[in-house]
């Protein structure tokens, strides 16, 4: 599991002040509350005394977390600054007796999270999302989602388009999805799809939300480091993509890993302040593009969640076949590799890069 | 020369390969296709796939 990363703790609206939060991020258990200094605080969630869940504690004034168990309490630095059970006069509190605090980073509507070794967390390397927290976008953000997978196997969904067809065949999947040529870019820890169509037809759900008939478009898939993904879509009459008749939406993913098999998957979606969905114009734009989510997500939720299901079983001899068409799924896959092995840590072999299937290996 | 992304259609497989010059799939020796291009640090594959008529409508919509 990758740790050395910057992963999405929530989104800034999840984080009200003096409420008690309990997440596993990268396997660590991890506290987390929003200070009244406006600071989200996020400390190892067992107590250095015993062990017990500082998730099930509370906080007290001052916002100090007291351990539900024994009562130490914990100051927003991890310190230790009571023991009830410590004579007031004669007993020292340890200076032993103290919480790992993480490193956070509140920006852009996003509460990150580094779990790796704090000297190699460096705030500048965090994704910019401007979008999420601008008053000139209009933006939906989704509650998080708790999904029984591998986040890499969300990664290489979100990757993987030619599952368009058929998983999402009763919604969004058409053959042309499945087909689309496609330029891949690399470089940077980037990995990036971006898919131009000229002059298509529209499915009628994307005629619904901008209008057009036949248009241009333009679909930007990008994965920012193991915590993010970026897609873009642009949508304007023929020849009409960069003027004022483009429409677009921004969504970004985040993927938080939990441990091996389980993730939280988040979603924010923007439109520009003012674009109107077409066929129901009272309405903005951003609310026709997640209306359509749901179906979608759910249908890619239950496709990983049923190949997580499937590493219960020994590989033995079986081995994944890669189609042309794979390309990014194969490369996001190396990358992550390459990120893992840096840090000394392993995936399961199912989700690493994997000796492919061999004319010797069909039986 | 630098690794780069290629797809041998023989071995049916992705690989990060140096691929030579003219580009031969190291194992098997067939052509590479596609062949990441290196510019500036940036590997960019273009995948090129034939569209069959009326392939952008949903199948099942």
């Amino acid at each position: 599991m990758i740790r050395r990363a910057w992963y999405a703790a929530g989104f800034s609206t999840e984080f009200d002040a003096g409420a008690l939060q309990g997440q596993v991020i990268a396997g660590r258990p991890i506290v987390l509350w929003r200070a009244r200094s406006g600071e989200v605080v996020a400390l190892d969630a067992r107590c250095a005394h015993k062990r017990f869940p500082l998730w099930d504690g509370k906080l007290l004034e001052g916002d100090v977390l007291e351990c539900a168990y024994h009562g130490f309490a914990y100051g927003t630095d991890g310190r230790c600054v009571a023991i009830p059970a410590l004579h007031e006069q004669s007993d020292r509190i340890p200076a032993t007796a103290r919480q790992y605090k993480y490193p956070v980073v509140e920006q852009d509507g996003i509460v990150w999270l580094w779990p790796g070794e704090p000297e190699l967390s460096d705030p500048s390397r965090i994704p910019r999302t401007p979008e999420i927290a601008s008053d000139e976008w209009e933006t939906v953000n989704t509650e998080p989602m708790h999904v029984a997978a591998n986040a890499r196997l969300l990664i290489e969904n979100l990757f993987d388009l030619t599952h368009f067809y058929p998983l999402h065949a009763d919604n969004i999947g058409s053959l042309a999805d499945a087909r689309v040529p496609v330029e891949i870019e690399r470089g940077d820890g980037r990995l990036k799809t971006i898919r131009r169509r000229s002059r298509f037809s529209l499915p009628p759900m994307t005629r619904d939300r901008f209008g057009l008939d036949v248009a241009d478009q333009v679909q930007e898939h990008a994965m920012v480091g193991p915590g993010l993904f970026h897609v873009v879509v642009s949508v304007a009459p023929p020849g009409r993509l960069g003027s004022a008749e483009e429409q677009s939406f921004v969504l970004y993913q985040t993927i938080t890993p939990v441990d091996e098999g389980r993730l939280v998957w988040r979603r924010s979606t923007s439109c520009r302040v003012g674009t109107r969905w077409a066929a129901n114009p009272d309405r903005p734009l951003v609310d026709a593009i997640v209306a359509g989510a749901p179906k979608v997500i759910d249908q890619d939720r239950w496709a990983i969640e049923r190949q997580q299901e499937m590493f219960a079983y020994e590989d033995e001899d079986y081995r994944e076949v890669h189609i042309k068409t794979d390309g990014a799924v194969v490369m996001a896959r190396r990358m992550l590799d390459e990120l893992e092995d840096a840090e000394g840590a392993t995936a399961p072999p199912q989700v690493r890069t994997q000796p492919a299937r061999r004319t010797a290996d069909v039986r | 020369m630098a690794e780069r992304w290629g797809f041998c259609e023989r071995c049916e497989l992705w690989r990060l390969e140096e691929w030579g010059e003219p580009p031969a799939c190291p194992v098997c020796g067939a052509v590479p296709r596609p062949l990441e291009q290196l510019v500036d640090g940036v590997g960019r594959t273009e995948l090129v796939l034939d569209l069959p008529p009326g392939s952008e409508l949903p199948l099942l919509g």
